[in-house]
C-alpha cells in the first residue's frame, strides 16, 4: 500500500509539473510570437476611400457594424472583422491585425486619448441619432419615457449629462448628474439591457457602469419614480433582451436603423453622435505597450481594485458549475436508469417505452447542439417572458447540458457491472430498484467516475460563455479588465491560471474519491 | 434419507414447463415434484436445458408456459410478488457474485437488514454465525477480491443462508474452482444437506451427486430423461443416451 501510494504521489507531482511547464511554454510563445511580426505586410488607411480593400473592425451589431458591411462584399478585397468589443477590436488594430475601425465618435476619442499611436480620420463618416429602445407594442412606457426625454431636454438636465462626459474645455465641463433626494420610488423597477463597454456613454468605473446612458436611465427613473436596474450584457443582445421582455429597456448609444426598427420601437432621440474612423499610425504590428509586467499586473489589478471583478467572477463560475453539475448528476442518473431499465427488462411497458423515447430525444438534441445556444435559448427564449435571474438560467441550461454526458458516463458504467450482480441481488428477493441502488449503482459510480470527472472541467471551463446573458463570471471579468485598461496578455493569462487551478482541484479531488471507492480492490 | 421422496410434503410442483429462446427449444413439458429436505442433483450434458431449468424455479427466466407451485403460488404469474418469494427460495451462483464494494460480512447482512428490517446488531451475529459455519470468521472485514475462489464460493453459500431460505438453487457451484477448491465447497454443501435443507444442485460432480443426494434427474433433449435415486440412475441407467453421458463423465 506505501509503495503504490508513492508512486501515485509521484506520478501526481510529475503531472503537476508537467502542466506548468506546458503553461510556460505557451506564455513564452506569446511574447516569441507577438516579437517577430514585425514583417507584416499593412495597408495603409489614410481616407475613407481607403477603406476599400482594407481590413476593417467593428463591434458585432453597431451601425459601423451595418456600414462596413457595404464594403464587405464589395469584390476588392475588403475585409470585416466582428469583435464582441470595441476594446476588442481597438486592441487588434493596434496589433495591426486590421488597417481601420468604424466606431462612435465618443467612444473613439477615449481610445485615442489612451492609446498615442491610434488616430481619428479628419473626415466624419455618419452622422446618427442615439434613442432608446422598447419592446413594440409598450406604447405606455414608450409615451412616458418620450414624455420624460423632451422634460429632460427642456430643463437643461440631458445636456448637463452630456457634458458631464464629453467637453473640449474644463470649463465647459459639469458636474454630473445625481439622483434628487426624496424621489418617491413606489413605481417599480425599470430594467435596462446595456453593453458596458462603450465610454462615454457606458463603462465601468471603480466597480460601477457609468456614462451619458447610465445617467440618463437614472434620471428617467427618478423622474418616473421607478428604481434603476442595469444589466450588462453582450450588445448584440441588448436588442434581443428588450424584446423578449428581459429588460423594459435598451440604453446602449442604440443608433436607430431600418432594420431594427422591424424588431424594435425606439424612443426620440436623446443625441446625435458621429461614426469615425480610427487608423494605427504606427506600421509595425507591436506586442502591447512597453510597460513592465509588473506595472501591467498593477494596471489590471490594483488600480481602482480591479482584482474584484476576478473574485466577483469566481463566486458566479463556481455557482453555476456547482449548481448545474448537482442537476446534471440527479438527472444523469435518472436518465441512465431509465435507459439501462428499457435494454434489460423483458417486457417494455408503454410507459418505459416513452421515457426511452424521450431520454433519446433529450440526449441527442442536447449533444447535438451548442452549449451557448442552448444557454441562450434558455434565457431568451424559455423565459423570455418570465423574470428569472440569469444565474438561475445558466444553471439550469447547463446542468440540463451536463446531464446528458452524464447520463451517458453512468450508462456506461452500470453497462459495465455484470449481469450477475445484477442477478444475485434480484435473487436474494430485491426489487429492481433495490438492487440498483445497493449493489449496482455503487459500483457503476465508481466506473463513471473518470469520466463524470472529466464533465465537471468541461462544465467548468463551459461556464466562460455566461457573458452572454449578461452574467460576470472569471472569463467575463477579464474581458471587463481587458476593455479598460486595453491590455490583453495580463488578464488573459490571469484568467486562465484561475480556470487552470480549479482545474487541479478538480482533478485533485476526483482522484482522491476514486481512491477511497476503490479500497475494496487494494 | 431415501425415503423422504416418498413421504415428504410437497415443497414445489412443476407443471408443463416450456422455455424456447426464439425458435430454440430448451424445455418442453417438464413436470416434476421437489419435497421437503430432499437433495436433488440435476446431471445432463451441457446445453441440455439443466441451468434454464433451476433459474426458472426462481423466474431469473422467464418460461412461456407452465406453472412452478411454490407454497400455493405460482411462481410464473405475474401477479404474485416474486420478490417475496425470491427471499426464500436461496441461490448460489457458478461465478459465486459477491457484492465487491462490500466487506464479507456486509455482503452477508445486507439482505436482512434491507428487506427483512434485522437490526443491524442481530444481522452481524447471524452474520459471524454463519461465517463461523462456513469456517471463515476471520474473513469477516475482507473484501471479496481478497478471497479465493473457494472462500467466495463459502461466502456465496452464507450469503444466501442469511435469507433463511426453504430451498436453495445450486446452478453449477463447484465448476468455475480451481480442482483443489472443490472438496471445501462440496464439504460445506454436505452439511447444509445433513440439516435438512431443500437442495436443487446443477452439477458436474458425480461423486458428490452419489453420495449427497436423494434423488438425481437426468436432463436431456429438453426434458427430464431420467431420474430416480443415485443408486438407480448410477447403477443402472436404463436409457442409452444416459449411458453414453455417464460413460463420459466416468
Amino acid at each position: 500500500m506505501k509503495v503504490k501510494n508513492i508512486i501515485r504521489k509521484n506520478i501526481s507531482y510529475k503531472r503537476i509539473s508537467a502542466l506548468l511547464a506546458v503553461m510556460m511554454i505557451l506564455v513564452m510563445m506569446t511574447g516569441m510570437v507577438s516579437g517577430c511580426g514585425k514583417e507584416k505586410k499593412v495597408k495603409k488607411v489614410e481616407t475613407i476611400d481607403d477603406l476599400v480593400g482594407s481590413s476593417i473592425g467593428v463591434q458585432i451589431g453597431t451601425t459601423g457594424d451595418i456600414y462596413a458591411s457595404d464594403y464587405e462584399d464589395d469584390g476588392k478585397g475588403s475585409s470585416v472583422t466582428r469583435f464582441n468589443k470595441g476594446a476588442d477590436a481597438i486592441q487588434a488594430l493596434k496589433q495591426n491585425k486590421i488597417n481601420a475601425v468604424i466606431i462612435d465618435e465618443q467612444p473613439a476619442k477615449v481610445f485615442v486619448e489612451k492609446n498615442k499611436e491610434l488616430k481619428i480620420l479628419g473626415e466624419e463618416f455618419a452622422v446618427e441619432d442615439y434613442a432608446i429602445c422598447i419592446a413594440k407594442g409598450n406604447t405606455d412606457l414608450e409615451e412616458k419615457i418620450n414624455k420624460t426625454i423632451d422634460e429632460l431636454k427642456a430643463d437643461g438636465t440631458l445636456k448637463n449629462i452630456i457634458s458631464s462626459y464629453i467637453y473640449e474645455s474644463d470649463e465647459e465641463k459639469t458636474e454630473r448628474y445625481t439622483s434628487p433626494e426624496n424621489v418617491v420610488r413606489n413605481n417599480g423597477t425599470l430594467n435596462v439591457a446595456t453593453n458596458v463597454a462603450f465610454p462615454p456613454y457606458e463603462y465601468y468605473e471603480n466597480g460601477k457602469a457609468i456614462g451619458i446612458d447610465m445617467d440618463l436611465g437614472q434620471a428617467i427613473a427618478d423622474r418616473l419614480g421607478m428604481n434603476l436596474k442595469v444589466t450588462d450584457i453582450e450588445f448584440d443582445s441588448v436588442i434581443v433582451a428588450v424584446q423578449s421582455g428581459k429588460s423594459d429597456v435598451g440604453i446602449s448609444g442604440l443608433t436607430v436603423t431600418e432594420d431594427r426598427l422591424k424588431n424594435i420601437d425606439f424612443s426620440e432621440s436623446y443625441t446625435t453622435a458621429k461614426q469615425v474612423v480610427i487608423v494605427n499610425t504606427n506600421d509595425k504590428a507591436l506586442s502591447s505597450s512597453q510597460a513592465t509586467f509588473s506595472e501591467k499586473f498593477k494596471q489590471c489589478f490594483i488600480e481602482e481594485n480591479r482584482w474584484q471583478y476576478i473574485t466577483k467572477g469566481l463566486t458566479s463560475t463556481v455557482l453555476i458549475t456547482v449548481f448545474a453539475g448537482i442537476i446534471g448528476i440527479i438527472l444523469g442518473f435518472i436518465f441512465a436508469i431509465i435507459r439501462v431499465a428499457y435494454v434489460r427488462s423483458e417486457s417494455k411497458t408503454f410507459v418505459l417505452k416513452l421515457l426511452e423515447w424521450f431520454v433519446k430525444a433529450y440526449l441527442s438534441v442536447f449533444r447535438g447542439t451548442p452549449v451557448l445556444v442552448q444557454l441562450m435559448i434558455m434565457y431568451y427564449v424559455v423565459f423570455a417572458s418570465i423574470d428569472v435571474n440569469p444565474v438561475f438560467a445558466a444553471v439550469l441550461a447547463f446542468g440540463l447540458n451536463s446531464a446528458a454526458y452524464v447520463s451517458e458516463a453512468i450508462r456506461a458504467g452500470i453497462m459495465a457491472i455484470p449481469i450477475g450482480q445484477f442477478e444475485a441481488g434480484r435473487s436474494l428477493g430485491f426489487t429492481y430498484t433495490q438492487t440498483m441502488i445497493h449493489i449496482v449503482l455503487p459500483q457503476a459510480v465508481k466506473n463513471a467516475l473518470p469520466a463524470m470527472g472529466n464533465e465537471f472541467i468541461s462544465l467548468l471551463k463551459e461556464s466562460s460563455i455566461v457573458g452572454y446573458v449578461g452574467l460576470v463570471d472569471v472569463t467575463k471579468a477579464g474581458d471587463i479588465i481587458r476593455s479598460k485598461t486595453y491590455e490583453a496578455m495580463v488578464p488573459l493569462l490571469a484568467v486562465a491560471l484561475v480556470y487552470f487551478v480549479i482545474v487541479l482541484i478538480l482533478t485533485k479531488f476526483v482522484e482522491k474519491l476514486e481512491w477511497r471507492l476503490k479500497k475494496h480492490e487494494r | 434419507m431415501k425415503d423422504k421422496q416418498k413421504s415428504g410434503e410437497i415443497l414445489i410442483e412443476v407443471k408443463n414447463l416450456c422455455k424456447a429462446y426464439g425458435n430454440h427449444k430448451v424445455l418442453e413439458n417438464v413436470n416434476t415434484v421437489i419435497r421437503k429436505g430432499e437433495v436433488i442433483s440435476i446431471i445432463g450434458p451441457s446445453g441440455c436445458g439443466k441451468s434454464t431449468f433451476l433459474r426458472s424455479i426462481n423466474r431469473l427466466e422467464k418460461p412461456e408456459k407452465g406453472q412452478i407451485i411454490y407454497n400455493g403460488m405460482d411462481v410464473l404469474d405475474k401477479n404474485t410478488d416474486i420478490n417475496k418469494i425470491r427471499q426464500k427460495i436461496g441461490m448460489v451462483f457458478q461465478q459465486f457474485n459477491l457484492f465487491p464494494h462490500m466487506t464479507v460480512k456486509k455482503n452477508i447482512m445486507i439482505a436482512p437488514v434491507k428487506l427483512n428490517g434485522v437490526d443491524k446488531e442481530k444481522a452481524e451475529k447471524d452474520a459471524a454465525d454463519l461465517l463461523e459455519r462456513v469456517g471463515l470468521s476471520d474473513k469477516a472485514d475482507a473484501y471479496p477480491e481478497n478471497l479465493s475462489g473457494g472462500q467466495k464460493q463459502r461466502i456465496a453459500i452464507a450469503r444466501t443462508m442469511a435469507m433463511h431460505p426453504e430451498i436453495i438453487l445450486f446452478d453449477e457451484p463447484t465448476s468455475a474452482l480451481d480442482p483443489e477448491m472443490v472438496v471445501e465447497v462440496l464439504e460445506i454443501m454436505k452439511e447444509l444437506a445433513a440439516t435438512g435443507m431443500t437442495m436443487l444442485v446443477v452439477t458436474h460432480e458425480m461423486g458428490f451427486a452419489k453420495e449427497v443426494s436423494d434423488r438425481v434427474m437426468f436432463f436431456d433433449e429438453m426434458n427430464i430423461k431420467e431420474e430416480g435415486t443415485p443408486d438407480e440412475v448410477f447403477g443402472n441407467p436404463k436409457s442409452q443416451r444416459l449411458k453414453e453421458f455417464l460413460s463420459k463423465v466416468r
